[in-house]
This record gives structure tokens, C-alpha cells and sequence, in this order.
């Protein structure tokens, strides 16, 4: 076997060289093309964490959605296991979207309101032949809803999305991506539209099911310190930036001694719940503070416009996400950081 | 402004909804007065009983009394002309979703000379010349943005030119409900920044309206805790955050990630609130029996620092300090 096949196996996924093309409009008629995921390679180990944090735009659903077949890549590949997802026979398929489901942001609207508790969770079980009898599918619909603390489960399993509460219908969406034994899940941003004191009482929740079903989880936020508190002492941090991965590393390393300069200026500029901390903090000036256009990101490194240590080599080529030290950064500040010339004519 | 025992109260098919209980605090000059709470707290219901923005049926109690100079205005008992006036030349509000509250088909120029032209100033020459002015110090370039539509604009842009127009009659008072809800960290800390800027450079006083526990901790002097309506505890900014004197106040401290913070111990899922006495009684861990019946005032505590908890002597003296994990010592 080859060191790649074997980097493949180890994970449950890992994705190659992903990159994922949209079209943005421009004027009427015009259409220019841009990556929403940009040349993507990463790898998710069984039952580890990556906290994928990126601010709106840098392309983190995507991503996500992309990692788990919702999406096919424009070019690259998805390994589950090892094997091709887009190489499937139809069969392996199926079999691979059961293993890897996702949680959505808003659990307003992910949910079917006509379809009460009970038959939300007992579709995807049909769906895949997963339960034998009524009895058993009766048995397994209850024992997730236990799981996900929803006690008693004959009370809310009745129960219709619009009788729930916010924090209760994310537990509903938890249960429905958790009765399919899944292997991988993603979860994309799920309690961003709850309260503050609901949030950790859901992340429990899905932190003690990830370690008692041994899931791999990429764990979609905006915010580092949920990221922080999610990735945990051995989880991973992934920060994108315009449809690239900037930085990777554990989220003791990236948090309190980030590498890249645009994770640098994310740390320096979020408010903490501290007053003295907060007030005393120094921020990291960026040549340009407005976000950036996705369609518009510059040749060479997408940072380079905003970066206020660019130099020459940042806007002639695109730095490739390096090993440094413990962690991988693509930025050529660090010695050993690869890059890829930008052809100039072709951007 | 000063705000006493203000209760707000809608007529449903259910009977009446106190939404707001009971709340009294005083916004001084060149104040950033806070209000945080989680949704359906009452904050956005509270700025709109102050502005009187509220429907008629929406059944307003209490007192609201806005100092202009030393002559005080009972903004409750406003007529209409002079509802018109008070609003934009003494308080104006920067709305929720601000991103959205421009006119699709007016540009950015025309909403000012609309605001100013309403309020009598006719001047086009002295509107334009006033716009310029604020928009450069919102840190927007007039010669743009004076020309733009809002779908030209991102939303940072956006929320500095809601902010610039409310600025545009010099207003004593601005209030700004959740201003950086949905914009990027870099973006948020511009605007953050900027509240303060504008506090420091027009001395104006400022009610800051938010759920986010870290835009207080970082913008705020002065701070109002609301729960599912009832105000839990006032203090100013190192109190609520070092020494809270209530433990709903400790638990939303508590329950906010930090990076290099172990987060403290919590209960794994929060009951309903409370319908009677103190909202948070049913999780509360100090909870007694007296609790369910208790009044929800406000009571000076500790000097200045007010709290509705009964047993908020019990908290006194315990100063919590935040333990980041690698701190230099």
C-alpha cells in the first residue's frame, strides 16, 4: 500500500485536492467563476473532532456539505474508508450517506412540520431498512430520544415541531442524524440560533454521543470560542479563509498561539466575556477591515490585500498549507511553506 | 433618561402577557448603558416602550422621563408633534437587523435629506455638507457610499450608515439593538469601536441592546440584567462580571465559552422558567421555597450594585475572577 492509500485508511474521511466551483453573476449576463472550496485536502480521523471555523462566505458549508456527497466536487476526491465516494457502486452508496449525516443551523426549518417527533426519527430508519418490526423501530425512535434528553420519549415522540422549543427541535435533530449509527457527522453551526444558556446543554449532549458511538465529527462555527471549547484538548482547529484552509492544528496551538496572520487578527478582534480582557486587548490592524468579495479574492495569497506583513512572494504565489512545526499554516512567513506560481495571464 | 418601574403588558387571546416587568434604571450622559438578556427577555420590548414604538394595544405602565437640558420631558405622555420631535432630535433607534432597515429604492443620500427635510431642515446645501461629515467619521467615504443603494453595500457598510443617519440630528441618546448580531468578527470590532468613538467624540449616551454576554463585557459601563422580562440585576460593568449577585447572572457568565477557560460546572438542561416570583427559580441552585412567591424588585445591595435575587446576600463578597489557562502570572 501506498503512504497515501495509507493516510486514506486511517481516516474515516479524508478529502483529496477538493475544490468545489461556483459561478457568481456578474451584470446581467456575465458569469466568472470562483472556488467556494479551493483545493482542499484534509483528513478527519475515526472518532476525532475538527472545528471548522471561517466567517460568513469563507465557504465552511459548503465544505461541509461536500464531505458527506450533498455536494459533488468539481474536481478532487472524497475517501470514506478509503474508497471513492463518487466511485461508488450504488449500493456503497447508500450505505456511505447512512454513515455520515449532517445537523443543520436552523432547527426552525430543518424539520418537517407536518411529520410529528415519532415519524421524523422513524423515516430515515425506513428509508434504510433498518429496523425489522414496529417493535423495534418503536424501541429505537425511544431509546434516542432518552439519549438526546428527551424524557419521557412516549410525551415528545407525539409531539410536533411547532409545540418545541428552539434547544428541544435541535435535539430532535440530533436524534434523527444519531439513530443511523453514523460514523461521520457534521455539524453545521447547531446552536448559533439558540440561547446562550441552552448551548452548552445541546454540545454535551452531542459530545457524549460522539464518545459513546466512536464518531468522527467536523463541527462548523463562526465563533472560536465555541470552537475552542467543541475541539476540546485533543481535537483539531481548521480556519478557512475564502475557500481555502489557512491553518490546522490543535485548538491549544491555533487558539492561544495562532501562525497565520488572518487567525491572528480573528483572535485580536473578538470581544471575550471579560471586561478587563476584552478592553485591554491590542488589535491587529489589517490594511483593508471590510470583508472580502469570494469572486474577487486576489491572485497569489487570498490574504494578501488585507495582510499588513505581505510581501512580494504573497501576491506572486498561492502558499500551500505547510507543515510547520506541530501544526500546518499556508503562509509565507514561515520557512519551508510551498507555494504554487500564479500563472497571471490565466487570473 | 430615567426609567421607573416601566411594565409592558399585551392583550392576547390568552389573556395578558406581562413582557416586561417592572424595570426601572437611569441612562446618564456619555453612558453606554447595557441591556442583555436572552430572546423573548423583554430587551427589544423595553426600547420600544421608551421610544413609544409599541402598538396600541400594547398597554404601557410605569415612567419614562427624558432630561433635555435640565427640562423634563414625560416621553409616556407625548402627544404626536411632539412624539415627532423627541424621536431623531433627542433619541433614535438603530433597529435590530439594521442590514435591512434601509429603503431598497432610496439612496443612501436621499435617506439623509428625507430624515433632515422631516425634521425641518430645509438646507439641502447643510444636509449634504452634515451627511459628508458623518459618514467620515463612521469611516465611510462619503463620495461612495452618499450615491450607493443598500444592495451596493456589505453589511458593516450598512450598519455604520444606520448609525451615521441616527447621529444626524445630534440626538443625547442613541439606541442600538443588537448592532453586530450577524456580522463577521473583524466587522464587529469596527463597530464596536466605533460605539464608543461616537460615545467619546458627540457625548452621547448610549443603550446597547444585546444577548452576546462578550459585546458587554467589552462596550458597556453600566448593566441590565433581564430575564423572561423581570430584571435581575444592575450593576456596573466589573460588578455584574467579577462579583454577580445573581446566580442567573453567574450561570450566563458561566455558560459562555472562552478560549483557554475551562467552562464551569452547569445544569445539563434548563427547566422552564418560573411563571411565578423569580423566573430562574426552577433551575436556580440557591432555589427556595420563597423564591416561587418572592417579588422581583430591584434592591441595592452592595452600594450601587442592585440585584432581584432574595438571597443575592449570600453572593456578596465572592469575587469571581476569569482563570485563562496559560496566562502569564
Amino acid at each position: 500500500m501506498s503512504e497515501e492509500e495509507l493516510i486514506r485508511e486511517r481516516g474515516t474521511i479524508a478529502a483529496e485536492h477538493l475544490t468545489v466551483t461556483f459561478e457568481a453573476k456578474r451584470g446581467l449576463f456575465g458569469h466568472i467563476p470562483f472556488n467556494a472550496v479551493d483545493d482542499i485536502s484534509m483528513l478527519i480521523e475515526r472518532g476525532s473532532t475538527v472545528a471548522l471555523v471561517g466567517e460568513s462566505g469563507s465557504g465552511k458549508t459548503t465544505l461541509g456539505k461536500t464531505l458527506i456527497g450533498l455536494i459533488k466536487p468539481t474536481s478532487g476526491h472524497i475517501y470514506f474508508h478509503g474508497k471513492d465516494v463518487w466511485r461508488m457502486t450504488k449500493d456503497e452508496f447508500m450505505d456511505f450517506r447512512m454513515k455520515s449525516q449532517i445537523i443543520h443551523q436552523d432547527p426552525y426549518s430543518s424539520l418537517n412540520p407536518y411529520k410529528s417527533v415519532y415519524d421524523v426519527l422513524a423515516l430515515p430508519l425506513r428509508a434504510h431498512h433498518l429496523a425489522g418490526s414496529k417493535e423495534e423501530e418503536r424501541e429505537a425512535v425511544y431509546k434516542m430520544l432518552e439519549e438526546v434528553g428527551l424524557i419521557p420519549a412516549e410525551f415528545y415522540a407525539e409531539k410536533y415541531p411547532f409545540e418545541l422549543s428552539g434547544g428541544q427541535r435541535q435535539r430532535v435533530s440530533i436524534a434523527r442524524a444519531m439513530l443511523l449509527q453514523p460514523e461521520f457527522v457534521i455539524a453545521d453551526e447547531p446552536i448559533t440560533m439558540l440561547d446562550a444558556s441552552l448551548r452548552l446543554g445541546i454540545l454535551d449532549t452531542m459530545m457524549t454521543l460522539q464518545r459513546k458511538m466512536d464518531l468522527s465529527m467536523l463541527f462548523i462555527t463562526h465563533d472560536l470560542g465555541m470552537a475552542y471549547y467543541i475541539a476540546g484538548k485533543t481535537g483539531k482547529i481548521a480556519v478557512m479563509y475564502l475557500g481555502s484552509v489557512v491553518e490546522f492544528g490543535s485548538a491549544e496551538r491555533v487558539l492561544k498561539d495562532p501562525m497565520h496572520p488572518y487567525t491572528k487578527a480573528l483572535l485580536s478582534a473578538i470581544p471575550e466575556p471579560d471586561p478587563k480582557r476584552s478592553r485591554s486587548k491590542q488589535l491587529m490592524k489589517l490594511t483593508r477591515m471590510d470583508p472580502p468579495d469570494p469572486s474577487r479574492a486576489p491572485p497569489g495569497c487570498k490574504f494578501s490585500d488585507r495582510c499588513p506583513f505581505a510581501f512580494d512572494r504573497c501576491r506572486k504565489e498561492r502558499p500551500k498549507l505547510s507543515q510547520v512545526g506541530d501544526e500546518q499554516v499556508a503562509c509565507f512567513l514561515y520557512p519551508n511553506v510551498e507555494g504554487t506560481p500564479v500563472e497571471s495571464a490565466a487570473k | 433618561m430615567s426609567v421607573r418601574n416601566l411594565s409592558v403588558s399585551f392583550a392576547t387571546s390568552i389573556g395578558l402577557v406581562n413582557a416586561v416587568k417592572n424595570v426601572s434604571f437611569d441612562v446618564k450622559r456619555r453612558q453606554i448603558f447595557g441591556l442583555i438578556g436572552e430572546s423573548g427577555s423583554g430587551k427589544s420590548t423595553t426600547a420600544l416602550a421608551i421610544t413609544r414604538l409599541l402598538p396600541a394595544y400594547a398597554v404601557v405602565k410605569g415612567n419614562v422621563t427624558f432630561y433635555d437640558k435640565g427640562k423634563a420631558i414625560d416621553v409616556l405622555k407625548l402627544n404626536n408633534e411632539q412624539l415627532k420631535d423627541f424621536r431623531w432630535n433627542h433619541v433614535s433607534l438603530v433597529f435590530q437587523g439594521a442590514m435591512n432597515s434601509l429603503n431598497p429604492v432610496l439612496s443612501v443620500r436621499e435617506h439623509f435629506m428625507d430624515t433632515a427635510q422631516a425634521h425641518g431642515i430645509k438646507d439641502k446645501k447643510k444636509i449634504e455638507q452634515m451627511a459628508r461629515e458623518l459618514l467620515t467619521s463612521v469611516r465611510l467615504n462619503p463620495d461612495r457610499v452618499l450615491n450607493s443603494y443598500q444592495h451596493q453595500l456589505s453589511g458593516g457598510m450598512k450598519q455604520r450608515v444606520m448609525i451615521a443617519l441616527a447621529l444626524l440630528l445630534r440626538p443625547e441618546l442613541i439606541i442600538l439593538d443588537e448592532p453586530t448580531t450577524a456580522l463577521d468578527a473583524l466587522t464587529q470590532r469596527q463597530i464596536l469601536d466605533l460605539v464608543k468613538e461616537i460615545r467619546d467624540k458627540y457625548d452621547t449616551s448610549i443603550i446597547l441592546i444585546t444577548h452576546d454576554l462578550s459585546v458587554i463585557a467589552d462596550t458597556a459601563d453600566e448593566v441590565l440584567v433581564l430575564y423572561s422580562g423581570t430584571p435581575m440585576e444592575k450593576g456596573n460593568i466589573n460588578e455584574i462580571f467579577y462579583e454577580p449577585l445573581n446566580p442567573y447572572t453567574q450561570m450566563l457568565i458561566d455558560s459562555f465559552p472562552m478560549i483557554g477557560r475551562a467552562v464551569r460546572e452547569r445544569p445539563q438542561m434548563l427547566k422552564t422558567a418560573s411563571a411565578t416570583g423569580c423566573p430562574y427559580a426552577t433551575n436556580c441552585p440557591l432555589a427556595t421555597q420563597e423564591c416561587f412567591g418572592a417579588e422581583m424588585n430591584l434592591k441595592a445591595v452592595k452600594g450601587s450594585h442592585m440585584s432581584s435575587c432574595i438571597h443575592a446576600d449570600q453572593l456578596v463578597g465572592k469575587v469571581r475572577n476569569v482563570e485563562v489557562q496559560g496566562d502569564p502570572k
